[in-house]
């Protein structure tokens, strides 16, 4: 595939999915401004990139996994603790029962089972596509989201006893 | 039944922590500056400034497209000759007019004429180019004249326009680039004209890319610049409204 195809296509990609990439990185960054970073400058980054993409598994998986790295990176940097659950953006959040407990509990799960949530519910990928973003055997996706929802289920029920 | 019940209050509960943003608007403009950059960009994004005519220089119109060759298009800033002494003095007045706080903190001395445009009217306009302490340039185009800076390497690609009479022309178009991978400028004027420019790179310590063309009176506006890769992809494209009406 020629570069600017590949440059096309990434820009295809960034274009259909900008939204669900800025809410996954701010649900790792626990933060707006460094999420929207992690989005455009990986994005920029695999458009410099471009050519050295060598077409194993699929180009969005790719810039998934870039766009990944850079959230956690940022995400160390800001050293914010995970307890606060602070990666809400909107003041006008209406609160429901069990959604704090909730926040807490993911920011407490392992961070395998932590980003194959977030990549299930706030990338919206599927098995294949969790399983080459984190690189990982599809069947361990499901073993890890099969431990995430235990955890999650478990705060739930907690939160209405 | 009781697991998915649980799993869906999980899912709203999930989607309401941290929902979708579907205020926020996708940016490519953005991520083509950003893949341009040769340093880290601000947090916040930048506006791309284009550079406007300055010093009583004013904006021209035309339809149709004239350009006259550079000649020669140096590239390599140790060997450029020195710039002319009322270049010096150009670039030393645009700190000492500057407003408090705005000087470009230009090296005035340190000038040096890079490209030269032969214009239509016979006589020659010289860029004009230099560094300032904070790792930028100034520039300034003669015969039209006009000035400006990227003094922080802050404009990815400022494009601009300049002439010395609104209605005798020739206009000059001109502008800086940062981007690396850029190679080319392609002008299209709003009667559906088009020209292709290449860019003259000038290395370090000013490491960025430069153009200059003469425009032939009267033009239409507004005027598109396209900054074009090496596969002739667009990586920005700038647009030169009309100036307002006097």
């Amino acid at each position: 595939m020629r570069s600017r195809d590949r440059q096309a296509d990434i820009e295809r990609v960034y274009r259909e999915r900008f939204m669900r990439f800025e809410r996954f990185a701010r649900a790792v960054t626990m933060d707006h401004e460094s999420a929207l970073d992690a989005v455009q400058d990986r994005f920029a980054d695999a458009l410099r990139a471009a050519g050295s993409f060598e077409g194993r598994g699929s180009l969005e998986a790719w810039i998934w996994r870039c766009v990944l790295n850079r959230a956690r990176k940022a995400r160390l940097i800001a050293r914010q603790l995970p307890s606060d659950g602070t990666y809400e953006t909107r003041d006008d959040r209406e609160e429901h029962c069990g959604d704090e407990a909730l926040r807490a509990c993911v920011a407490a799960l392992p961070e395998r089972q932590r980003l194959a949530v977030f990549l299930r519910y706030y990338a919206d990928l599927d098995y294949q596509g969790i399983a080459d973003v984190l690189e990982v055997k599809v069947g361990t996706v499901s073993a890890t989201l099969a431990h995430a929802h235990a955890a999650l289920r478990e705060t739930f029920v907690e939160a209405l006893r | 039944m009781i697991e998915e019940w649980y799993d869906n209050r999980v899912a709203a509960a999930l989607d309401r922590v941290n929902p979708l943003d579907t205020r926020l608007p996708a940016d490519w403009e953005d991520v083509i500056v950003r893949a341009g950059r040769t340093e880290r960009p601000a947090r916040r994004r930048r506006r791309l400034v284009v550079l406007a005519a300055a010093g009583g220089t004013l904006l021209a119109l035309v339809p149709a497209l004239a350009f006259t060759s550079v000649i020669p298009s140096v590239t390599d800033w140790l060997s450029s000759p020195p710039a002319a002494p009322s270049s010096l003095q150009s670039f030393a007045d645009l700190d000492r007019q500057a407003p408090a706080g705005m000087a470009p903190d230009v090296i005035a001395a340190e000038a040096r004429r890079l490209m030269t445009l032969r214009r239509s009217t016979g006589s020659d306009a010289h860029l004009v180019i230099a560094p300032t302490r904070s790792g930028g340039f100034c520039y300034e185009i003669t015969a039209v004249p006009s000035v400006g800076c990227d003094a922080h390497r802050e404009i990815a690609f400022g494009p601009g326009l300049a002439a010395d009479n609104l209605s005798s022309g020739p206009a000059v178009i001109f502008g800086s680039v940062l981007m690396s991978e850029a190679s080319n400028v392609r002008i299209r004027t709003g009667n559906g004209e088009r020209r292709t420019v290449p860019l003259t790179r000038v290395s370090s310590p000013i490491d960025a890319s430069f153009f200059l063309a003469e425009l032939s009176m009267p033009t239409t506006f507004p005027i598109s610049v396209d900054l074009l890769d090496g596969d002739g992809l667009t990586l920005v494209t700038k647009t030169i409204p009309a100036p307002p009406s006097p």
